[in-house]
């Protein structure tokens, strides 16, 4: 079984590795700097994997120059994000690449060697490796969702063995 | 070691948890998970501490913690929980606390200004506590069975508490221990206990010393009982209780119960040397040293064998006529044993039982006391069977063995067919037909003192055939708010005659008129006489409830229509060819206020031959009540049964306060000589008196009484007792 | 005051809920003879199925009075008391929960015996009389809740008495 207390494999994601995007469909605004990518969007950065529904990528510097950088991912409908130590599900999630902070909201629930916890809301940082749960249900932008009625985060976890 | 009780954590959570602080979590099957809620979680999975803020919520293998602010270092295992704790083992024991900190078991860690409210609802309140394997060891801490709070929500003082240096409670032998402990009543040191433990009352408690029981009495002097209560399974248990004397020798009092999976007995029993005394002794009481042994023994038991079958007996036997009453075991004059098997069906019933009786009464003669056995009745009932009427068979027998009196032995069988029915104009009709045989034996029939009980020695046989109508027509109607209801009743029952005196009398000696068998088809008790001749009974009921008020009384007459004399005893109201009338009027208000009045009025002058009034009022806490009996019956022959008498009860309590209350009671025989020649008494002779007040909390209870028998009973003497009950409930019992 | 017969006409409410009453088991001797008491009378009114269940608890007290000067008991008094409910047999609602007693003097003989069997004699007619106060209070139930056809269906017409 994965080792319980393991570093989050999340920690060492390097945000600006390439992020390569499949989609069905693809929209480009350029004037906006913004791509709307819709129908099983598969994003992969490094071993951060993000699926979901829809996903708007804002990046900046034109499409020609030397190539889009991407500040921040925006992505909604069962989205589902998985690492080699962890999966996260929610209804919407927020990658800003800059920051280093992954948000996830609504029903949102979080899988890590046998620790489950579901919240309304789920903030990883990359930088710290902390994940932070809370029941709220608006997203920092003012997204809201139907968290979980009584905004409480519930959930299990693993006592490790140890031999004292 | 600290100083002990040292300064009492004033600062005493009281925290007023209510039931939904602690929603029930499922305690998760796999013993290593913590299922958690709460408002935030950090989980810093580099440092691997979750940090749970906001009404947390932990539970694990049953034990459940909740607080404002949970960090978990699940490296070390350390847990640190702060902000109103609350920690609930699966035993039903919870700690309050300001903070603890714990291991990730929850069950051991240390705690700061702790309170632990025990299951059965002792509070223990503790400045540090440190639990190990559940183990709690609390130091400068107080132990009381009182709430926080009363139940006006105002904070109440508790009544008594133990505090002590140390107390270390331990769930699994369910024991709380105290080292240098001091008990405090009313806030003040009562007892030092050095070392102390009882009980905490999860598991029903365990073996160990029972409060003791004071009692001053003219006849032993001053009294002190120490009951040891042991425990020797979860089904059986032995209460020994060695008594102490001033006057007399000691006793040792036992009693064995046992819990069985179809049933239970008990036995129980007293011994001691005492002088044994007849009754009244020509000189007088002297003590004759005390070499005769004395004692009683009880028992009783059922046993439910199958659904049908059940087997019960109970027995009672004393060593002589005074020593209950010396020993203020019990007043009972009449020691009843028997033993029946019992076979109860949809729509038979057999019952095959026997009797007898120790007599201590002081006019009684052992030897004319019956042993019946054995008392054989089998009953069956079909229903719709002839013409669509009840038949109700019945077989008994009936064996009566007197060691030095008449011996009697009675079989009969009977077959009663009941018809009842509506009209259409709403009478209740039933008709009745009976038909029974018997056959009797008995020898030494010239023992008996009063004749007509004899009958005739040797073989006699009986028939008996009865038929019966009876009307009853019951009108209803609204009034005030209520109902009426009248029932006007007519009942006409015919016998042939029948040789009532030619077979022994031994069940039908209690000879009663009333409205409650003014209508039964023999008015003699038992089966042995039964009434003969025509008769016509009427009467009738009325009957008004309104709101918060209910009244009914009902009367009632027979006339005989055949002219030969009856076979009742004059004064019996049965005897003349109108009977007297007999009557009952029962009146309620509400829970406040009852009244009944049994009559019996003489058809001639309408004289009150028996006259019994109930009265009580009051509430459940404070209430008076009285009860008063005249039998004026003037019976003509001179048997010791039937006799008249005149007696006058009451009592009365009265609560003070929500915990004091004050009661008194007294019995006193007003018979006069002229109503029973016999009588002791001179028509007012109070027998008993009994005056105390009594202090009840949810933790302590108190009483003093003060009771005066004016009469000696043998070696029972005439004059005061005093009993003082102390019990601190809830400790652990 | 209007009285009128409390079973009086073909389709009294009174009559036809008595003949729709099962009575339930009670325990002991006492408990033999109240059930054949009750069923006696309930089956005077015809007997449709039983859309009423009578559940019947009893409490049955000897007490000892008359006390002489030299503490012998003279009088007995044998208290039958009653807690009887009446349960609609299809949906298990309770519609009546009520109490009925009654009591029986009993004079204590010299034989102990012929007490014991005054006491069994006593038993019989309290039985009788128990029995009597809590089917007249059933019937008592069944019109007025007739009067007022809102709660409970109307009882049906009963099938005719002989």
């Amino acid at each position: 079984a994965v080792p319980a207390s393991s570093q989050s494999a999340l920690q060492s994601l390097d945000s600006n590795a390439p992020v390569d995007v499949a989609a069905d469909r693809i929209e480009v605004q350029d004037r906006a700097d913004r791509a709307i990518f819709s129908g099983n969007v598969q994003v992969r950065q490094g071993n951060l994997s993000l699926d979901a529904a829809r996903i708007t990528v804002a990046y900046s510097g034109g499409i020609a120059g030397s190539g889009p950088q991407v500040q921040r991912l925006d992505a909604s409908g069962g989205v589902h994000i998985q690492s080699p130590s962890e999966s996260a599900r929610g209804q919407f999630a927020v990658y800003d690449l800059n920051r280093r902070l992954i948000t996830l909201i609504g029903g949102v629930e979080l899988n890590q060697g046998g620790n489950v916890i579901r919240g309304g809301r789920l903030v990883i940082d990359l930088n710290s490796g902390r994940a932070v749960i809370d029941g709220r249900s608006q997203g920092g932008d003012g997204i809201t969702t139907q968290g979980n009625a009584s905004g409480r985060v519930t959930g299990r976890f693993t006592v490790p063995q140890r031999n004292n | 070691q600290e100083e002990a009780g040292g300064q009492l954590p004033d600062a005493v959570p009281t925290v007023q948890l209510s039931a939904e602080e602690l929603p029930p979590l499922a305690s998760p099957e796999n013993p290593d998970e913590i299922v958690f809620s709460a408002q935030t979680v950090e989980f810093d999975s580099e440092a691997d501490i979750v940090t749970a803020m906001g009404d947390v919520h932990m539970v694990r293998e049953g034990m459940r913690l909740r607080a404002d602010r949970v960090v978990w270092n699940r490296r070390t295992g350390a847990v640190e929980a702060n902000g109103d704790v609350a920690i609930r083992s699966p035993a039903g024991e919870s700690a309050y606390a300001d903070s603890a900190s714990l291991s990730d078991t929850l069950r051991d860690g240390m705690v700061e200004n702790l309170l632990i409210v025990l299951e059965n609802g002792g509070r223990l309140a503790a400045r540090h506590g440190v639990r190990v394997d559940g183990v709690s060891t609390l130091t400068s801490a107080a132990y009381t069975p009182y709430r926080a709070y009363g139940y006006d929500g105002e904070p109440q003082e508790p009544s008594w508490r133990i505090t002590a240096a140390r107390i270390v409670h331990d769930p699994e032998t369910n024991r709380i221990r105290y080292s240098n402990a001091r008990f405090e009543l009313f806030g003040v040191t009562v007892m030092a206990l050095p070392a102390f433990s009882h009980p905490d009352g999860s598991t029903g408690g365990a073996s160990g010393l029972l409060v003791p029981d004071l009692r001053l009495s003219r006849s032993n002097g001053l009294e002190v009982g120490l009951p040891y209560y042991l425990q020797l399974a979860p089904n059986r248990d032995l209460t020994i209780t060695p008594r102490i004397y001033t006057e007399v020798l000691p006793a040792i009092e036992a009693r064995y119960r046992h819990l069985a999976a179809e049933g239970a007995f008990q036995i129980g029993g007293m011994a001691t040397y005492g002088t044994r005394r007849e009754i009244n002794p020509p000189a007088g009481f002297v003590s004759s040293g005390n070499e005769d042994f004395r004692g009683y023994i009880e028992a009783n038991g059922r046993f439910q064998i199958t659904p049908y079958w059940s087997a019960s007996g109970s027995g009672r036997l004393t060593t002589d006529d005074t020593f209950l009453r010396r020993y203020d075991i019990s007043r009972d004059d009449r020691l009843r044993s028997t033993v029946t098997l019992e076979r109860i069906g949809r729509d038979s019933y057999f019952s095959l039982a026997g009797w007898a009786v120790q007599d201590l009464r002081v006019t009684s003669d052992a030897g004319q006391q019956p042993i019946a056995l054995p008392v054989l009745d089998y009953r069956y009932r079909k229903k719709e069977s002839i013409v669509g009427g009840t038949v109700n068979v019945r077989l008994n027998s009936l064996g009566i063995v007197r060691t030095d009196g008449q011996d009697t032995q009675r079989a009969f069988a009977s077959a009663q067919w009941d018809l009842r029915r509506i009209t259409a104009l709403g009478q209740e009709v039933t008709l009745t037909a009976l038909v029974r045989g018997d056959a009797y034996h008995s020898d030494e029939n010239a023992n008996t003192l009063t004749s007509f009980y004899r009958g005739e020695e040797g073989w006699q046989f009986r028939g008996i055939g009865a038929v019966a109508a009876d009307i009853a027509w019951p009108f209803v109607g609204e009034i005030f708010g209520g109902v009426q209801r009248i029932t006007p009743r007519i009942q006409f029952v015919a016998t042939p005659p029948l040789s009532n005196l030619e077979v022994p009398n031994e069940d039908s000696r209690s000879i009663e008129l009333e409205t409650s068998n003014v209508f039964s088809l023999n008015r003699f008790p038992g089966n042995d006489r039964f009434e003969d001749g025509a008769r016509i009974t009427y009467g009738g009921e009325y009957r008004l409830d309104i709101p918060r008020f209910s009244l009914s009384t009902s009367i009632a007459q027979s006339y005989r229509l055949s002219r030969e004399p009856a076979l009742f005893p004059d004064g019996t109201g049965l005897a003349a060819r109108f009977s007297d009338i007999v009557g009952r009027t029962d009146i309620r208000y509400g829970r406040f206020l009852a009244l009944t009045h049994r009559f019996r009025l003489d058809k001639d002058n309408l004289e009150l031959r028996r006259n019994e009034i109930d009265f009580s009022v009051g509430s459940r806490t404070t209430y008076g009540e009285i009860g008063y009996l005249r039998l004026n019956r003037d019976i003509t022959f001179n048997v010791e049964d039937l006799r008249d008498r005149e007696e006058l009860r009451a009592a009365a309590r009265v609560a003070i306060g929500n915990y004091w209350s004050l009661f008194g009671s007294a019995v006193v025989d007003l018979t006069s000589q002229r109503e029973d020649p016999l009588s002791q008494s001179d028509g007012f002779e109070p027998v008993r008196t009994r005056l105390g007040f009594g202090y009840q909390d949810e933790g302590l209870e108190f009483g003093f009484t003060w009771r005066r028998d004016y009469d000696d009973t043998g070696d029972a003497r005439r004059g005061n007792t005093f009993l003082l009950r102390f019990a601190l409930t809830n400790l652990g019992r | 005051c209007g009285l009128r017969p409390l079973y009086g006409g073909a389709s009294s409410p009174a009559r036809a809920a008595l003949g729709s009453v099962e009575v339930g088991e009670i325990p002991g001797r006492a408990g033999y003879l109240m059930r054949g008491a009750l069923e006696q009378r309930l089956g005077a009114a015809g007997s449709t199925p039983p859309r009423y269940r009578l559940e019947v608890e009893l409490d049955d007290q000897i007490t000892g009075f008359g006390v002489r000067a030299d503490n012998a008991v003279t009088r007995e008094r044998r208290t039958l008391r009653a807690r009887f409910q009446l349960v609609a047999a299809d949906r298990g609602t309770v519609l009546l929960d009520a109490t009925a007693g009654a009591d029986a003097g009993v004079d204590v003989v010299s034989s102990e015996y012929a007490t014991i069997a005054a006491e069994d004699s006593a038993l019989e007619n309290l039985t009788q009389q128990v029995a009597d106060q809590i089917v007249a209070r059933i019937a008592l139930y069944a019109t007025r809740t007739a009067d007022e056809p809102g709660e409970g269906q109307a009882p049906g017409a009963a099938s005719e008495g002989p």
